[in-house]
């Protein structure tokens, strides 16, 4: 297995694209830590699913905005399983509304979930994987960052934020053998874009070549590549999971 | 011989020039007999700042301790005032004093007037990292053992640098070198009756 071995942390780890990547990095043999912030139950089930086929797993509630949260999500990661390889910034929340009714809360919680909390999490397992000489990094950001689009300034500000931190932090920790990657996924099945499915299903379909939405385990593929030495010469970049939309 | 004459009574003064040594061979991928005490991190072994932090990760996971991650003269700047430290980038004569004695690691002849607080960094040694990690493991020394909650005798975490309480799992952190640092540069400027 490309993983085994391997401890990896999936922040928003229980539900929608964090749970298949949380299910796809334990298949490929990672012990992973499944962060929640308040789904107790859907990160439960998300260890069940994994120590059901025999890979580790563990819930670790932590609220990635908080610094004293995400400094006990990497230490209880290091007391449990005694190391740390991979790290998923998955987290994210969406507070969409057009800019003129959009609230300074509605901007700023979006921005300290989808950017603060990325920096948090990076800035606690740098050590641990300077140390280690390797590390594979993979920030969440969206089809969002580059398309414009109604109703989400804040959070295409927020994933664009993260397209920029990838490439910036790429280069800083390159010579300690960190790498660091983005995915953007385009329109895929999850809770979190069922309204806009619903709202503009002719619109976005006609705009993705595919032809359809993408699933959450199609990103969590994209994601263990990344994380796994078979990108071990991959840093940098943001991979598209998108079906085409925005090429 | 050791040049160091460690304040901590753990870890001899050879055994911890040695440890400094290696983290710093391996922060530069170089043999660790290319690494001399006195040898300048910047100008003589072409460190970075992110090799400043690898040298200071590598220490803390090998003896467990938490080196500064603030720049002192900006958290002191914070309590002493701006200006009374730093004017326009360069270290004020008060700020001299603060740091001579606040760093008894960095070369006293090195801290002159019209040092920019940029430079500061430029003045470490292997040395000064060495009587850093000193002080770090001389302050867990002197910390209480005793359980704040139970009065359990703790134990060192296998993993985190941190005491453990067996009895009730209770952790207490080990000393932060940011607040080490700063509080020594605190009672010092309380004996020199600074502002």
């Amino acid at each position: 297995m490309v993983l085994d071995g391997q401890v990896a942390i999936v922040t928003g780890g229980s539900r929608g694209i964090g749970r298949a990547i949380s299910l796809e990095l334990a298949a490929a043999g990672a012990a992973v830590v499944v962060n929640y912030r308040a789904a107790e139950d859907a990160a439960a089930a998300a260890v069940a699913a994994i120590t059901g086929t025999q890979r580790r797993a563990v819930a670790v509630q932590a609220d990635v905005t908080k610094e004293a949260d995400v400094k006990r999500l990497v230490s209880s990661t290091l007391s449990t399983f005694g190391r740390l390889d991979i790290l998923v910034c998955n987290a994210g929340i969406t507070k969409d509304k057009l800019v003129a009714a959009m609230s300074l809360q509605d901007w700023e919680s979006v921005i300290e979930t989808n950017l603060r909390g990325p920096f948090l999490c990076v800035r606690e397992v740098v050590p641990t994987m300077m140390s280690a000489r390797s590390g594979s990094i993979i920030l969440m950001s969206s089809i969002a960052a580059d398309r414009g689009g109604r109703g989400h300034a804040n959070y295409s500000a927020a994933k664009g934020g993260i397209n920029a931190m990838v490439r910036a932090l790429a280069v800083e920790l390159a010579p300690k053998k960190i790498r660091v990657n983005g995915v953007a996924p385009g329109v895929i099945v999850t809770d979190m874009t069922e309204r806009i499915r619903e709202f503009a299903e002719e619109e976005i379909l006609r705009q993705v070549p595919l032809k359809r939405y993408g699933r959450a385990e199609e990103v969590a593929r994209a994601v263990r590549f990344l994380a796994s030495d078979d990108a071990s010469y991959v840093t940098g970049e943001v991979l598209h999971v998108t079906g085409g939309l925005g090429v | 011989m050791s040049e160091l004459k460690p304040l901590n009574t753990v870890v001899p003064g050879e055994k911890l020039e040695m440890s400094v040594r290696q983290a710093v061979a391996r922060a530069m991928g170089i043999d660790v007999n290319e690494v001399k005490m006195s040898s300048s991190l910047q100008a003589d072994l072409g460190a970075e700042s992110l090799d400043y932090l690898d040298i200071a990760f590598t220490l803390e996971r090998e003896h467990k301790v938490h080196f500064p991650r603030e720049d002192l003269l900006q958290r002191a700047a914070a309590h002493f005032g701006e200006e009374n430290l730093v004017k326009e980038g360069v270290v004020t004569d008060l700020g001299l004093k603060m740091l001579k004695q606040a760093m008894p690691e960095l070369d006293p002849a090195q801290l002159k007037s019209g040092l920019r607080a940029s430079q500061v960094p430029a003045m470490f040694t292997v040395h000064t990292f060495a009587r850093v990690l000193d002080r770090l493991l001389f302050a867990k020394e002197r910390m209480s053992r005793a359980c704040p909650k139970c009065g359990t005798a703790m134990q060192d975490s296998p993993n985190l640098p941190e005491l453990v309480c067996p009895a009730d799992q209770t952790s207490v952190p080990f000393p932060s070198g940011d607040d080490v640092m700063f509080e020594e540069m605190i009672r010092m400027s309380k004996e020199e009756k600074a502002p």
